[in-house]
């Protein structure tokens, strides 16, 4: 009869906590849609993995192994993102790129926060790259990086990713004035023409090669992605990279993603603090987009709506629209959304290469 | 009273960015914290020294040993002035490779102009 029993006495309370945490993400997947598609794997693979014994479900491990320790998961996910990313509104306007550039200031900031509580700079590092609030991203640097802490910055990644529609508009409306944000930004469209649709990625791939060659895996299938969209003859395979592999992989990442939450590892005071931190990357992110606007806008004579410095964050393309309503809701008139994307996916790019910048600096170490 | 509070946000803002663009050209490349030097963290890491003679008498690299009992989390807020050489640099980095990626798509604009009227 004991038997039956074993499994059962072997339980510890600290799995208990794992269940209602796996419980919770399931309940913001399902009920308030946050990234379903991963908070939901995740979720469930929390409570899989939190079960007595373990070793039942080594096809995890495997997974983890063959996907995410090598980042071939996350690569490949970045080559239906890139499928996913029109350019067109950045390739209209380039300039608007450097908000890109400044909205990535969370994750420095972080860094400089991270070093304070976590002795090893490579930790803080991969801590920091939660910043970039782009998953797959901070799974690739936090493993290169040999972070002991991927679980949780993975999940604080993709947990603060799905809360962006929480977090950006207070600490928007903290730093501009109702007049800001009701500044109109007209937008001109200009015809970008195929040939530049084309060589964008390519060029893309061949500067972060030459500029920043520590990005250049995550850049090159991002922009391998996009290659396949624009080129024009290849929309099966546009297609299947956007919706079938992205989805494929998007099932493994997040449940493999689960055996870095082992109660023994996740639960201790460290997680906390690295939830906390991520928070901070996101707050100092948006903050740092939206104060360059303002500075920028002391020198301009066409002002820009400092609300479109937020959307540089990344989290695509959520950011961008948050911005667009944000915009309308102060205005009915005020149409950002061309612009607020074409700053988002500039975000997507920079905090790549943010990513390829931190891997420089400390992968050698 | 608000727009005050906006300008003295803005001064601030303004003396963080300079601060932040600024701090790699202040500080020179041989003023890069210590403490993150390759070497440097590994002996700091080795706090007992065993690791270290093992490294010795096994005759094995520096860059072999992995594994060490380092402290799980420390209070050491001069870690933040130190590291901000990395922020500087960092996010003068960015600016700069997208600041190239700009002039890149401006040349490819100019270069492919689509023709065709709308």
């Amino acid at each position: 009869m004991d038997i039956l029993y074993e499994n059962l006495l072997e339980l510890q309370w600290q799995q208990l906590v794992m269940w209602l945490i796996g419980g919770v993400l399931i309940y913001l997947a399902i009920k308030k849609e946050m990234e379903p598609t991963l908070l939901l794997p995740i979720g469930f693979g929390a409570i899989l993995v939190n079960l007595p014994i373990f070793d039942n479900v080594e096809a995890l491990v495997t997974l983890y192994n063959a996907g995410i320790a090598n980042e071939l998961f996350p690569l490949i996910l970045f080559i239906g993102i890139g499928a996913m990313i029109d350019f067109g509104p950045l390739l209209t306007n380039p300039k608007l790129m450097i908000f890109g550039a400044a909205a990535q200031f969370g994750i420095f900031f972080t860094l400089c926060m991270a070093s304070i509580f976590f002795p090893e700079i490579k930790d803080a590092a991969s801590i920091a790259i939660i910043g970039a609030a782009d998953g797959p991203t901070s799974i690739v640097v936090a493993n290169r990086l040999g972070s002991t802490y991927v679980g949780p910055i993975t999940v604080a990644a993709y947990s603060y990713m799905a809360l962006v529609p929480i977090i950006q508009p207070p600490v928007i409306k903290l730093l501009t004035t109702k007049k800001e944000r009701m500044i109109r930004m007209p937008y001109e469209p200009k015809a970008v023409s195929k040939t530049t649709k084309i060589l964008f990625p390519i060029v893309i791939t061949v500067i972060a090669g030459l500029v920043a060659p520590e990005s250049v895996s995550l850049v090159g299938f991002l922009m391998f992605g996009n290659l396949i969209r624009e080129c024009g003859v290849l929309n099966s395979l546009s297609e299947t990279a956007q919706k079938v592999l992205a989805n494929l992989i998007t099932i493994f990442l997040g449940i493999t993603i689960a055996t870095q939450m082992r109660y023994d590892q996740f639960l201790a005071p460290e997680t906390l603090l690295i939830l906390g931190l991520g928070l901070v990357a996101f707050v100092v992110d948006t903050a740092g987009g939206v104060l360059f606007a303002k500075i920028l806008n002391l020198f301009l004579k066409k002002k820009i709506n400092p609300m479109v410095g937020a959307a540089g964050i990344s989290a695509f393309p959520m950011a961008g629209r948050i911005v667009h309503k944000m915009g309308l809701k102060e205005d009915p008139q005020n149409f950002l959304l061309m612009h607020s994307m074409g700053v988002n996916v500039s975000g997507q790019i920079a905090s790549v290469i943010a990513g390829g910048l931190i891997l420089k600096f400390f992968d050698v170490i | 009273m608000k727009n005050m509070n906006m300008k003295w946000i803005s001064f601030v803002a303004v003396l963080v960015m300079m601060f932040t663009l600024l701090a790699p050209m202040a500080l020179a490349e041989g003023l890069a914290p210590d403490a993150l030097e390759p070497d440097a963290v590994l002996s700091e890491t080795l706090t007992d020294g065993s690791a270290e003679d093992a490294v010795a008498e096994d005759g094995v690299t520096k860059d072999d040993v992995t594994e060490y009992d380092a402290p799980k989390m420390i209070f050491e807020p001069m870690n933040f002035v130190d590291n901000l050489y990395y922020m500087g640099l960092g996010m003068l980095g960015i600016f700069v490779v997208i600041g190239v990626i700009i002039l890149a798509t401006a040349a490819l604009n100019k270069a492919f102009q689509d023709k065709k009227k709308d």
